[in-house]
C-alpha cells in the first residue's frame, strides 16, 4: 500500500489511530504491529515471512550478545550480517549478477526474474545496524521479540525510509508520549509530505514521462533540460515527500524519527549536497562502512579507496543495474576532487557560483540515474548538449513550459528555505487580528489542498512508486 | 495561541477525512458510470489465489475510488485545478477553443505493418473493387483551434504514406472536411466522432470516386434528435463547463431497410435506436453501436450489387448513406468479429465491393487490422 491512496488515507489510517488510541498503553504496540504486518501484505503476501526470517535472525543475534562472556560474538555477528546480506543480494541482484556472467563469459544462464521484495533494502539495512550496534554495546539487545518487529515493520518507515536506528526509538518503542501537540504537528506535516508527493512529484514525474519517452525521437535542447529539471524536482519531492509523511505519522503515533533531507538543493557542493540528500543513507553508510574502513584517518591511498568503495555500494544500493553504480561513482570521483583539490577554490567562490557548480553537477547526476539503458542515456545527454545538431528550442518546449509554469515555479520555491522563513516570521506577528487572518488563510488553503490531493487521488490518473527497486 | 490554531486546522482536515469515508461507506454503490461509460469495480471476492497474487487488495483499491462519493465532482475539481494552474491538455484531450475538445495524436508505429496486411487482403481477392477511406480526426481538420504552440504530429503525412503504399483505390476526404468546415461543424465538441455532415460530405467523395450518382443534400429530412450530447471526451477531460453538442440523422424516406445484428438476431427496420438518446453516449445511436457484423439489406433496390464494409465507429454514421446504392451492405468489425473475412466474401457471392472505413488515430491501435485475413 501506498501512502498517497484513497485506501491508505481514508480507511487504514484513521481505522489505526482511532484503535492505537482507544487500547491501553501495552496493547498499543501490538495494534501497530498489527496493521504493519497488514500493510505489507497488502502488497507483499508471501515476501512477508522474509522480512520475518530477516527480524528473526538480528533478534536472536541480540538475544546471544546479552550474556557478556559469550565468545563468538564476532563469527555470529559475521553470520547475522551474511544471511541479511544474501537475501538483499539474492532477491536483488540475481539477475544483475547473471547477465553481468553471461556477458563477460559469453554463456546464456536464464534469469530467475524473482520480484523485488518492497522494501527489503530499507528494513535489510535497519535490521544490520541494530546487530552492529548491539555488538558494539551502543545500544542493549531488545529482549521482547514483538518490540522488535514492531521496529522493522512499522508502517511509516517500512517501505521508503528513512532508515531509522534502533537507538533513535528504542526508548519510546518502550514508552512513549502521546500528545495532542505531537499529533498536531505530526498531521500537519503528513499533510505537507502528502502534497509534496501528490500535488508537484506526480505532476512533474508525468512531464518527465512524457519528455524521456517522447516518440519524436529528437528533443531540442531546453526541452531536454526541462525534462531533467522536471525529474529533479519529481525524486526531491516524491522522496522528501514519503520522509515527511513517515515523521508526521511517527509523531502522531509517538515516534520521533530524525529528518531525512535538508534542502538539499541549496547545497553549495556536492559534499555539503550528500549531508543534506537521504541524511539517514550517507550516515548508514558513514557509520557502518566507511569509518570501520578506516574512514579518512588512513593514507591517502586507502582512504581514495574506501570513498570508492562506499559510493560504489550507495551506487548499486539505489538498483540493480549498471547506471546506478556508474551514478554511485561519480559522486565518489566529485567528493574526492573536492576533497583533495577543489574545495580550496570552491570556498572562494562567490554564492551564486557555489550553487550553479553544485546544481549543475546533480542534475547530470539525476540524468545517469534516470536511465538504465545506455543508449538512451547517451542521446539524453547528446539532446541536452546540442551534441548531433538538435535545435535549441521548439515548440514543444515551449508548450510544457507554459503548462507546467507555474508547478515548476513552486517546486522551485519550495526547494528552499524561503517558504519556511516567510512561515515563521507570520507566525510570531503578535497581534490578534492579523492572527486570525492567517489562520483563516492557513485553513483554506490546507483544506482546499485536500480536497485537491483527494482528487487527484480519485481521479488516481498518474501516481507512480519510484522506489521499487530500492 | 498558535497551537490552538494549529488544532483547529488539524481537526478541521481530520473532519474530512472522516465525513468523506462516512459518505462512502453509507452512500448507495453505482453499478455502472454512465460518465465514464465502464462498469465499477464491483466489491471482490476474497480467494486464497487473488490474495496471494495482490489482485484481491488492487481490487480493492479500485473499488474504494470507484466508488468514492462525488467521484465525478472530484474529477471536475482537478480538471478545473489544473485549468487554473495553466494546463492545456487533461487526460489526453486538449482544451481547444470554440468549445472543442480535441483529443491527442501520437506518432503510428504500425504503418508498414497495416500496410502489408491491407495488401495481402487485397491479393487474396483481387478480382475485387477495394477501397481505402482514412478519415483525418478533429486535430487536422480544426488545427487552427488547438492551444497555442501544440504542433501535433502530421496526419496527412501518415495517411499520405500509407496511401502511396496500397494497392487499391483510396479515397482522400481531408480537404471535402476542411471546407464544409467553414460552414457545417465535422466534428462534435466533446466527442470524438465526426458529425453526420462530415460523413455526407465523405460519401460524396466515395461515390464521386467509384462514378455513382450520390443523393443530394437536399433530398434529406434533417433533424436534429439531441441537443444534449456530451461525449467521451468530455468524460475523459472534465471539463464541465462547455456548451453540450446536437446530433442530426439525414432521413431518406424513399427506401425500407432492413437491418439485421447477425450476432444477436435482432432484425430492425432503421438505422437508428432512439433509445440511446436517452443515455450518455448518444453517439451509439447510429447502428447500435459496434457489432461484430450488421447486413443491412435495401428492399428497393433492383440490382444484387453487395459490398462490405469493414471499419471503426466512424462509419456507423457512414453507412445509412452507402445504404441507399446496394442490395446489401454487410458491415463488419474485426475487432469483435473474429471468423475470416475472406472466407466470409467467397461465400457471398454478390459481393463485388470493399471499402475500408478508419479514422487515422485508431487505424494505427485497432489491432484487427493487422491480423485480419
Amino acid at each position: 500500500m501506498v501512502f498517497s491512496s484513497i485506501p491508505f488515507l481514508f480507511f487504514f489510517f484513521p481505522l489505526c489511530l482511532l484503535l492505537y488510541y482507544l487500547v491501553p498503553f501495552k496493547f498499543k504496540n501490538t495494534i501497530l504491529l498489527i496493521f504493519s504486518l497488514l500493510f505489507y501484505a497488502w502488497g507483499e503476501p508471501i515476501y512477508i515471512f522474509l522480512m520475518l526470517f530477516s527480524t528473526f535472525v538480528d533478534y536472536l543475534n541480540g538475544r546471544l550478545f546479552e550474556n557478556k562472556k559469550f565468545k563468538h560474538k564476532k563469527l555470529y555477528l559475521i553470520i547475522a550480517l551474511t544471511i541479511n546480506l544474501s537475501l538483499l543480494g539474492f532477491f536483488k541482484y540475481s539477475d544483475f549478477l547473471i547477465e553481468v556472467i553471461n556477458g563477460l563469459f559469453g554463456v546464456s544462464i536464464p534469469l530467475l526474474h524473482i520480484g523485488l521484495p518492497i522494501g527489503i533494502s530499507f528494513y535489510t539495512f535497519q535490521t544490520m545496524s541494530y546487530s552492529i550496534d548491539v555488538y558494539r554495546g551502543k545500544v542493549k539487545p531488545e529482549k521482547n521479540f514483538f518490540a522488535y518487529l514492531t521496529y522493522i515493520s512499522m508502517f511509516p518507515q517500512l517501505i521508503a525510509g528513512p532508515i531509522v536506528r534502533y537507538e533513535t526509538i528504542n526508548q519510546e518503542l518502550h514508552y512513549r508520549e502521546l500528545t495532542m501537540d505531537n499529533f498536531t504537528t505530526g498531521l500537519l506535516r503528513f499533510m505537507h509530505g502528502l502534497f509534496k508527493k501528490v500535488l508537484i512529484a506526480n505532476n512533474v514525474g508525468y512531464l518527465w514521462s512524457i519528455i524521456s519517452t517522447s516518440t519524436t525521437g529528437e528533443l531540442s535542447v531546453m526541452t531536454a533540460w526541462l525534462g531533467i529539471l522536471a525529474f529533479s524536482f519529481q525524486i526531491y519531492f516524491d522522496f522528501s515527500g514519503y520522509s515527511d509523511m513517515a515523521i508526521g505519522m511517527g509523531k502522531m503515533l509517538g515516534f520521533n524519527y530524525l529528518e531525512n533531507f535538508n534542502y538539499p538543493y541549496i547545497a553549495t557542493s556536492i559534499t555539503d549536497f550528500w549531508r543534506r540528500w537521504h541524511i539517514s543513507l550517507s550516515t548508514w553508510f558513514r557509520d557502518y562502512v566507511y569509518i570501520p574502513l578506516g574512514g579518512s584517518r588512513v593514507k591517502k591511498m586507502i582512504n581514495i579507496r574506501n570513498i570508492f568503495i562506499v559510493w560504489s555500494l550507495t551506487g548499486i544500493w539505489h538498483g540493480a543495474a549498471w547506471n546506478f553504480i556508474i551514478w554511485g561513482m561519480y559522486y565518489g570521483i566529485l567528493l574526492l576532487l573536492e576533497k583533495f583539490i577543489l574545495n580550496k577554490y570552491i570556498e572562494r567562490f562567490p554564492n551564486w557560483l557555489k550553487h550553479t557548480y553544485t546544481l549543475f553537477l546533480v542534475t547530470i547526476g539525476w540524468v545517469i540515474f534516470a536511465f538504465d539503458d545506455m543508449s538512451m542515456l547517451n542521446s539524453y545527454l547528446g539532446f541536452m548538449f546540442g551534441i548531433g545538431m538538435n535545435p535549441l528550442i521548439d515548440s514543444m518546449f515551449l508548450y510544457y513550459f507554459s503548462n507546467y509554469f507555474f508547478i515548476l515555479l513552486i517546486a522551485g520555491i519550495l526547494s528552499t528555505p524561503i517558504y519556511q522563513i516567510i512561515k515563521d516570521r507570520l507566525l510570531k506577528i503578535d497581534n490578534k487580528r492579523t492572527e486570525l487572518l492567517i489562520f483563516i488563510i492557513r485553513t483554506v488553503v490546507y483544506l482546499g489542498l485536500l480536497i485537491i490531493t483527494t482528487s487527484y487521488l480519485v481521479a488516481d490518473t498518474y501516481n507512480p512508486f519510484l522506489y521499487f527497486r530500492f | 495561541m498558535k497551537k490552538r490554531y494549529n488544532k483547529i486546522i488539524a481537526v478541521a482536515l481530520s473532519l474530512f477525512v472522516v465525513l468523506s469515508t462516512c459518505l462512502f461507506l453509507f452512500s448507495e454503490k453505482q453499478i455502472f458510470s454512465e460518465n465514464e461509460n465502464r462498469y465499477f469495480q464491483p466489491f471482490p471476492k476474497l480467494t486464497f489465489n487473488s490474495l496471494k497474487k495482490g489482485e484481491y487488495t488492487a481490487k480493492l483499491q479500485n473499488y474504494v475510488a470507484d466508488h468514492f462519493y462525488n467521484r465525478n465532482q472530484f474529477m471536475n475539481i482537478k480538471t478545473n485545478y489544473e485549468k487554473l494552474i495553466g494546463k492545456k491538455d487533461i487526460g489526453g484531450v486538449y482544451l481547444a477553443q470554440d468549445n472543442y475538445l480535441i483529443e491527442k495524436y501520437e506518432r503510428p508505429l504500425n504503418s508498414d505493418a497495416i500496410i502489408k496486411s491491407l495488401n495481402n487482403f487485397y491479393h487474396s481477392l483481387n478480382y475485387i473493387n477495394m477501397n481505402l477511406m482514412l478519415v483525418p480526426t478533429s486535430i487536422t481538420i480544426n488545427q487552427d483551434k488547438l492551444p497555442k504552440l501544440v504542433k501535433p504530429f502530421n496526419q496527412l503525412d501518415h495517411m499520405n504514406y500509407i496511401y502511396r503504399h496500397i494497392k487499391f483505390n483510396t479515397i482522400d476526404v481531408s480537404q471535402t472536411l476542411i471546407d464544409n468546415n467553414q460552414n457545417y461543424q465535422m466534428f462534435y465538441y466533446l466527442d470524438h466522432h465526426w458529425t453526420t455532415y462530415a460523413a455526407y460530405f465523405s460519401y460524396l467523395e466515395l461515390m464521386k470516386q467509384n462514378l455513382m450518382e450520390p443523393i443530394p443534400l437536399t433530398d434529406f429530412e434533417i433533424k436534429e434528435v439531441s441537443s444534449d450530447f456530451k461525449g467521451t471526451l468530455y468524460s475523459k477531460s472534465n471539463d464541465y463547463n462547455r456548451n453540450p453538442d446536437k446530433i442530426h440523422l439525414f432521413l431518406y424516406d424513399k427506401y425500407n431497410y432492413q437491418v439485421n445484428y447477425v450476432s444477436s438476431k435482432i432484425i430492425k427496420d432503421s438505422f437508428y435506436e432512439m433509445e440511446h438518446l436517452k443515455k450518455k453516449d448518444k453517439y451509439a445511436a447510429f447502428l447500435d453501436n459496434n457489432h461484430p457484423l450488421i447486413v443491412i439489406t435495401n428492399q428497393n433496390i433492383k440490382t444484387n450489387l453487395e459490398i462490405v464494409i469493414i471499419k471503426d465507429s466512424y462509419a456507423n454514421n457512414f453507412i445509412p448513406f452507402v445504404a441507399n446504392h446496394f442490395k446489401k451492405v454487410h458491415v463488419i468489425d474485426p475487432r469483435f468479429y473474429k471468423l475470416s473475412i475472406t472466407d466470409y466474401i467467397k461465400e457471398n457471392k454478390n459481393i463485388k465491393d470493399v471499402l475500408f472505413l478508419y479514422n487515422l488515430n485508431t487505424i494505427d491501435s485497432d489491432n484487427g487490422i493487422v491480423t485480419i485475413n
